[in-house]
């Protein structure tokens, strides 16, 4: 099996960009992420983001919203990709094997 | 809201463009247009430029700086490549990059050194609002020894005058300094070197802030002060103290009316406590009103746009209009001057400021020589880029082949020489900022880099940029310009040519240096000369005591009695002043004298044992002996008055001194100098008199012992007033501190403009070994000795430095000259000086290129003619 890497950020703006669907692109993406986290993001690092998961094929990209303003300005939406719905299920079920594994004593201070 | 208002900044999206990469740049100003337009609507233009910045920047940081954005444009890649390959050039060329960065980085520390302290300068009385409208009101008069003596003392209805008859001048104040005033609050007893009557008016001419109490009531009522922060918290140990009373000379009790900031220390005059004017005046009977009283300060604000030269055209009438009393009984015509605000710090052409006015060229000069010396440096990097750029060659011959244009080269170029610059302004700026407090306490003055301020940054930024293009330019373009082939083939068709230009650059930086090693013998010679030279008087073990209180000043002889008992005590006299500043001038007089006669002469009156104490010879006749009462009636002459009044038997003739008294001369001293060095040695008359007095003491056992029992007596004669001393040598090398201070400057300014110069003779040496390698090899095969080969390398070099020697001798010696010529009493400038500069620069420019040229002498030829 190929091995996954995908870091935690990563992970946040895959899950965003599977949320919204098709009105995926970095202003919406940064909207959503800075709704759930209640922190700011910059764009740069969510493209960097979005650059290495597209390179990894988890996202893939299209144009869209072509426009009459000047200097080639483009909407370029994103959209999850069926190997990146895999990455996220295998990230999410390996973590949560690993939690199951959490001590009975540990557990426990979340009750209290 | 029209289009042009949505736009995002300009400036961030060109930096965008530049950095990004093609694929990610379109949907990144997308993006970035709808966040500016949802920002813009709530959060305003400016945030909304902010935060497009900042997320331009980072998103330059993650794609290009961080990420591996592999797309970018061909420029930015092109710079990416250039910066690799002049770093790796620097690595190849270690010493080479050294030496340029040494070189740059010292020149550009002094700059930056000489640059903040001038700047300093400069800035001195700007921090005022509107400085160009103020202006401090001078007079000059005609008198016969000086046609325009200028002076800034002004009478008392002036002020009201100039108010009343011109518009234009919205405020004027008056102002008066009294020295050393006994100040007293409940608890506490001070002596404040310095107060200030003033009017309210002073507030409205010069920029105060208030820090307790209203600005408008200060000094509004009489017998009030306004005092600086500073000032309030010494007196009282707090800032509120409005209705607090200080009390003046034990006799007028004053109230606080205002607290005001202290001021800058760039300001000449720092002005601390400021009392009412006409209630002070009167208790000090002083006259305010009549026009012949000149001992106050006038200090004026206009209207802006005020053209201060008409304004300055219609004073002349002014004391013809008000004055009752318009020609003074001696016949001197008083004209009424302006002189801006930011003039006062450095003209020192107007006498009697309340400050003693810097000398301004000298930061000029400063300045000149700071940028000579960065000069220097960039010649050291366009002659060995230049040098060095015969052996790229090859690489540029190849990267023309591969198809690199002309402007790509002379990029590459500048991009290296602009790494260097910037390495070493990084360096000198940190070098200067460790520096500078030391520098700080040479001269003496709070200075700041200034770090804190953008236009520091802004300046650095363009410092470097033009460093750049001055040191860059010529040498990209030289290499630039080869022509492919020839490049190729290892020919440098302009050899001649650029030779030429390149040793006339070198002899520029020897002729500087050797130009300043001049300057900096001659400097301490004259300065050396000074210090051995016989003033005339002794300053050994004699000590000044203050007098400025009334009790001293009431039982003056009583006080001198008592110090007379004092063991350690050698001698105890008072003088009008110090001898190394005598202040007064008369004219000589006798009966029947011709006008022609009436000579110039400055003038003391001392006690008896003025002459013992600082040790002044008696060369004819005898000193005042206090035996003999008619000595009251008896004046001495120097050898100058002797001299100038033509008298061959000066004792016993009779003169009259300015007093109408008829006196007999019974005595001629042995000049001494009565002003400094620099100026000529006047005639002198000195009376018997104990006025105005200044104390002086010789003590010839131990001086802080005999200093503690002299204390002692004079607690006893007044106990309100602190003791206080000046050591007389201290005085006396107070007056010679600036040019003290200059000469080290100097010497240091000069070793670091050899070290410079250095500097490039060493990499031009390293260069032509180089470049002679083989030649080298061949002619050791063929039996040429080490002193052979030497003499051929540096045989050039020794050729530039005479021409440069030659060429810097005639001019040191003129500017030299000139500043010599400002001491009436100076050494002359020897041949030996010229000699010991020649001789210097062989010994250091030898050492520097025969080390080079050595090594390369006694290395085995097999390691230069193996490699082929």
């Amino acid at each position: 099996m190929k091995k996954i890497t995908l870091g935690a950020f990563e992970e946040l703006v895959l899950l965003s960009v599977g949320i919204l669907e098709n009105d995926a692109y970095g202003i919406t993406i940064r909207l959503q992420l800075e709704e759930n986290l209640k922190k700011s993001i910059s764009l740069g690092a969510l493209y960097a983001a979005l650059q290495r998961l597209e390179e990894k094929g988890w996202v893939e990209s299209s144009i869209g919203g072509i426009t009459e303003k000047r200097g080639g300005r483009r909407k370029q939406y994103y959209k999850i990709t069926r190997d990146g719905v895999f990455a996220l299920n295998e990230v999410r079920a390996m973590r949560n094997s690993l939690f199951d594994q959490l001590p009975g004593n540990a557990l426990n201070w979340l009750d209290s | 809201m029209t289009d042009d208002h949505r736009k995002p900044p300009r400036l961030a999206e060109w930096l965008l463009r530049s950095f990004c990469s093609y694929d990610f740049l379109s949907t990144a100003l997308w993006d970035l247009d709808e966040m500016y337009e949802m920002k813009l609507k709530e959060k305003g233009r400016p945030r909304a430029n902010l935060i497009y910045y900042k997320e331009v920047l980072a998103i330059i940081y993650h794609l290009y700086f961080k990420g591996k954005s592999q797309h970018s444009p061909n420029h930015i890649a092109m710079v990416k490549n250039n910066i690799l390959v002049s770093l790796r050039n620097f690595r190849k060329n270690k010493s080479n990059s050294l030496i340029h960065v040494l070189g740059l980085s010292s020149a550009l520390v002094a700059f930056l050194l000489t640059f903040t302290y001038t700047s300093y300068e400069f800035s001195f009385d700007t921090y005022h609002k509107e400085v160009e409208n103020i202006y401090r009101v001078y007079k000059s008069i005609n008198t016969i020894d000086e046609p325009d003596y200028r002076d800034a003392g002004t009478p008392g209805p002036l002020a009201a005058a100039l108010i009343e008859e011109f518009p234009a001048v919205t405020s004027a104040a008056r102002m008066i300094g009294y020295r050393k005033i006994l100040m007293e609050t409940k608890t506490k007893t001070f002596v404040e070197p310095q107060v200030y009557p003033t009017d309210a008016s002073i507030f409205r001419v010069f920029s105060f802030e208030s820090v307790s109490g209203n600005i408008d009531e200060f000094l509004s009522e009489p017998f009030t002060v306004a005092i600086s922060e500073s000032t309030a918290l010494k007196y009282f140990n707090k800032i509120d103290v409005v209705g607090e009373t200080i009390t003046f000379a034990q006799a007028l009790p004053m109230k606080v009316s205002g607290v005001f900031k202290d001021m800058p220390d760039n300001s000449h005059l720092k002005l601390k406590v400021l009392a009412h004017f006409e209630s002070v005046m009167e208790a000090f009977q002083q006259s305010i009103t009549r026009w012949g009283n000149n001992p106050y300060f006038t200090y004026i604000r206009t209207e802006a746009g005020t053209d201060a030269d008409i304004l300055e055209s219609q004073l002349p009438m002014i004391r013809a209009k008000y004055a009752d009393d318009p020609v003074d009984v001696d016949g001197q015509e008083y004209t009424y001057f302006l002189q801006p605000w930011t003039d006062v710090h450095f003209n020192q052409r107007i006498d009697g400021g309340l400050v003693a006015p810097v000398d301004g060229q000298r930061f000029y000069v400063f300045m000149a020589i700071a940028i000579v010396i960065l000069a220097m440096a960039c010649i050291n990097y366009i002659n060995l880029a230049t040098a060095r750029s015969i052996s790229r060659m090859k690489e540029v011959g190849i990267r023309k082949v591969i198809g690199a244009g002309k402007d790509s080269l002379i990029m590459q170029f500048l991009v290296e020489s602009g790494l260097l610059v910037f390495t070493s302004l990084i360096v000198a700026v940190l070098v200067s900022s460790l520096l500078l407090p030391l520098f700080a306490e040479f001269v003496n003055k709070p200075l700041v880099l200034g770090f804190q301020k953008s236009n520091f940054w802004i300046s650095l930024l363009g410092l470097g940029f033009s460093l750049t293009l001055i040191s860059g330019i010529y040498p990209a373009i030289a290499t630039a310009n080869f022509k492919p082939l020839n490049a190729l083939y290892g020919r440098g068709e302009i050899r001649q040519k650029r030779n030429l230009l390149r040793n006339g650059l070198v002899v520029f930086q020897f002729t500087i240096s050797a130009a300043l090693i001049i300057g900096a013998i001659i400097l301490t010679q004259q300065l050396n000369f000074i210090d051995d030279s016989d003033i005339g008087y002794s300053r050994d073990r004699v000590v000044i005591l203050n007098t400025n209180d009334d009790i001293i000043e009431g039982q003056l002889p009583q006080y001198m009695d008592a110090l007379t008992k004092v063991s350690g005590v050698s001698a105890v006299a008072t003088s009008w002043s110090l001898p190394t500043n005598v202040t007064s001038d008369t004219r000589a007089n006798w009966q029947g004298i011709t006008d022609a006669e009436r000579l110039p002469m400055s003038m003391i009156g001392v006690t008896h044992e003025f002459f013992d104490l600082f040790e002044i010879d008696i060369v004819e006749g005898r000193a005042f002996d206090p035996a003999i009462t008619a000595d009251e009636q008896a004046i001495l002459l120097n050898e100058t008055a002797v001299k100038a009044l033509g008298w061959k038997d000066p004792i016993g003739r009779e003169m009259i001194t300015q007093k109408g008294v008829n006196s007999r001369v019974i005595g001629v001293v042995k000049d001494f100098h009565m002003k400094s060095l620099r100026e000529e040695i006047r005639p002198l008359q000195i009376l018997l008199s104990d006025q105005f007095a200044t104390l002086s003491v010789k003590i010839d056992t131990d001086i802080n012992q005999t200093l503690a029992k002299i204390e002692e007596i004079y607690e006893s004669f007044s106990p309100a007033y602190p003791f206080e001393y000046t050591y007389f040598g201290d005085i006396y090398e107070e007056a010679y501190t600036e040019e003290i201070k200059t000469a080290q400057l100097t010497q240091w300014i000069t070793i670091l403009a050899i070290i410079i110069a250095c500097l490039g003779l060493y990499g031009l040496a390293t260069h032509k070994v180089e470049d002679k390698m083989k030649e080298l090899g061949v002619r050791k095969v063929l039996g040429a000795s080490v002193p052979a080969i030497l003499g051929l390398l540096s045989r050039d070099f020794v050729k530039l430095l005479v021409i440069a020697f030659l060429i810097a001798a005639p001019i040191a010696y003129y500017l030299m000259d000139g500043w010599l010529n400002g001491f009436a009493y100076h050494i002359n400038i020897g041949a030996f000086t010229l000699f010991i500069t020649l001789l210097t620069m062989i010994v250091v420019a030898g050492a520097t290129v025969g080390y080079r040229t050595y090594r390369a002498a006694v290395r085995n030829p097999i390691e230069a003619l193996r490699e082929e």
